[in-house]
């Protein structure tokens, strides 16, 4: 990377975390929605540049949250739910900045452990899916899609359904195999399909912007005082005494963001509740043990590492987030998957170093900005959501300097809110939408070959790594099968 | 409503949407092969719907969640307008104007939510009115600044800037 380049990457990694935080700290807005929305503003920018502020972003974004959950006993986003716990136990003790600063060092840690894994495990992963075939291609994407609908405990039929209809709008638009039409309607902007980022934009911005714009207008004022030398109190106390835990949770994140779609709700309770279970001082999580701050939000943070493996190495999302990543790739002409370690290896690498930089500067940033950024919560939820409705309007706009892209951004905007009302996932609907195109590729092509070699049957279930994926695709739907029982009979037993 | 009713609403609607557009996929000119995948889909789409409507009518008598309505957490009429103004807003700007639309949307309508949502928070309106237009100024100004100057992309103008 020339000097230029490092340079401005630098100076907007800052600016993204900083960006990322604000996003996060706020209440009903999260990393995926701070990507959405400031992805237009890269359009110009250098490709690892903009993949650079944009994971910044995305840092910023997923630690942000650990703020509001502190003081407030509002998670910022899904994955702070844990850290409210004894985050805001701690706050109500007068330990708001201590907590404030577990938080900060133990998601900067277990961050750098994530980022770490990826650059470890994502390019041998990804010269490993340069074996894969057509038919091993299609069932990837179907063990995506498995775990992605399977993940809504509850809600099985639910997430399967958003995720079908994910995959049937990405079929509108040309064929990928002769080029016919389909699902147009005589409409001609469509012959091209959905574009993916104004489709993210309003899944995610827009539609968190509305609901913020009809939903109840409470600010809260919030104050804390800066002790002298706590920082490097509680920077040395978690090292000496948590650094297993911090270890431990991180590995548990690492492992839930490697899993597509799981997300870092998941890894934040699991860490916790792990956490809980292995410690001498049980009783006193819940009510204001630094544990319980620690822990999740190292399992929180390692989990943006995970995300990354099988988004960059296989094309997969890990999370919501990390789907609109996705998109910021495509903008720029990169194709995330195998290939992408072969035919951009330098962009990749200098991409997955800049989040280490990151992780690793969000340690002073966190010092520094949670305690004025903490005074956001006062502004009223319609301001903000106003904001990021104009944002998302000129977003969409932007992507292809169209009147179709502002469309296609409020097409989806009302798809995400019918979709928040009837309490279906969003983010299988994102995975298949993202990814539809690439199934049916390879499934038509899985069928040509397998046509042309005799057998279909053996061309599809025969091989060694597609009986593997086959195998792990039942198995993820017969878990939540059997979650959906378990809780179906909870339910009629409670009645 | 209760929730296994909206499930079994749902089931319905999913069933008839994949039915009516399986009907479409006959039209598509091109090879069969064109719209197989698309087929295949729906088909699983109504194996789902049914599965829904399955589901909400077993679980009717054991589920009596009342599932939020659409109009959930939305106390007023005039909040529920809101909704609307959110999806002309993007077509206005385009027709009217960009950056002119953005101004008078952040001025007005934060205030109109906020009037809305929160009848005792109604003192002082000019005062607010003041307020808001002067921070959606400052907001348009900076987006401005990022759009035409920072990233050379000007937005279509309309009618008016």
């Amino acid at each position: 990377m020339d000097i230029v380049i490092a340079s401005q990457a630098l100076i907007l990694g800052v600016l993204g975390l900083l960006a990322g935080t604000l996003v996060g700290i706020l209440p009903g807005l999260n990393a995926a929605v701070g990507i959405a929305v400031l992805l237009p503003f890269t359009f110009g920018l250098d490709p690892v540049v903009s993949l650079i502020f944009l994971g910044a972003v995305y840092t910023g974004g997923v630690y942000g949250g650990a703020i509001t959950a502190i003081l407030i006993n509002v998670p910022g986003a899904p994955s702070n739910i844990a850290t409210c716990f004894d985050g805001h136990a701690m706050a109500r003790n007068g330990r708001a900045e201590e907590a404030i600063y577990f938080a900060t060092i133990a998601h900067a840690t277990g961050g750098v452990i994530g980022v770490l894994s990826l650059l470890l495990l994502a390019p041998p992963l990804g010269k490993f899916a340069l074996k894969f075939g057509p038919a091993e291609t299609f069932w990837t994407y179907i063990f995506g899609f498995t775990i992605v609908a399977s993940l809504s405990p509850g809600a099985l039929l639910k997430g399967l359904l958003a995720c079908l209809f994910g995959v049937l709008l990405s079929t509108v638009g040309l064929s990928p195999i002769n080029g016919a039409l389909r699902f147009d309607f005589g409409v001609t902007q469509l012959a091209g399909g959905f574009d993916i980022v104004p489709a993210l934009i309003g899944l995610f911005g827009f539609t968190q912007a509305v609901l913020l714009l009809v939903g109840d207008q409470k600010g809260w004022q919030v104050t804390y005082l800066r002790k002298r030398g706590l920082f490097f109190l509680v920077f040395r106390n978690l090292y000496a005494r948590f650094y297993k835990l911090v270890l431990g949770s991180a590995i548990v994140g690492l492992l839930v963001g490697i899993l597509p779609g799981a997300g870092a709700s998941v890894a934040g309770l699991l860490a916790y509740a792990n956490a809980k279970n292995m410690a001498r001082n049980r009783g006193e999580f819940g009510k204001g043990a630094p544990e319980g701050v620690v822990a999740p939000e190292s399992a929180n943070s390692a989990c943006l590492g995970g995300d990354l493996i099988p988004t960059l190495s296989l094309g997969i999302p890990g999370s919501p987030a990390a789907g609109v990543m996705i998109g910021a790739l495509l903008v720029h002409g990169l194709v995330p998957g195998p290939s992408l370690f072969v035919e951009h290896a330098s962009i990749a690498y200098d991409f997955m170093y800049g989040i280490l930089l990151a992780q690793i500067l969000l340690i002073p940033i966190g010092f520094w900005v949670a305690r004025p950024a903490a005074r956001l919560l006062i502004i009223k939820p319609a301001y903000l959501g106003s904001a990021i409705v104009i944002l998302s309007v000129f977003g969409g706009y932007a992507v292809a300097n169209s009147l179709f892209g502002v469309l296609t951004m409020s097409f989806f905007g009302l798809i995400g809110l019918l979709c928040r009302r009837l309490d279906v996932p969003i983010a299988p609907l994102v995975l298949g939408l993202i990814l539809g195109t690439g199934a049916e590729t390879s499934f038509m092509t899985s069928l040509e070959l397998g046509e042309a070699t005799g057998s279909l049957f053996a061309f599809f279930f025969g091989r060694p790594i597609a009986v593997v994926l086959i195998a792990l695709c039942v198995i993820s739907l017969l878990t939540s099968i059997l979650i959906e029982y378990k809780i179906r009979k909870e339910l009629a037993v409670s009645a | 409503m209760r929730a296994s009713t909206q499930t079994t609403i749902l089931g319905l609607a999913v069933l008839a949407f994949s039915i009516a557009l399986l009907w479409v996929t006959l039209g598509f000119a091109g090879e069969p092969r064109d719209r197989l995948f698309p087929q295949i889909i729906l088909f699983l789409m109504a194996a789902v719907g049914i599965a829904l409507m399955w589901k909400g009518a077993s679980t009717r008598t054991i589920d009596e969640r009342i599932a939020p309505a659409l109009t959930a957490r939305v106390r007023t009429w005039g909040a529920i307008a809101l909704f609307p103004v959110c999806f002309a807003y993007p077509f206005l700007a385009y027709h009217i104007g960009f950056y002119a639309t953005a101004f008078v949307f952040m001025s007005l309508v934060p205030l109109a939510a906020i009037w809305v949502q929160e009848p005792r928070n109604r003192t002082k309106p000019l005062r607010k009115l003041l307020i808001a237009t002067l921070s959606s100024a400052l907001f348009i100004a900076v987006l401005y600044l990022c759009f035409w100057i920072v990233l050379r992309l000007p937005l279509p103008s309309g009618i008016l800037i």
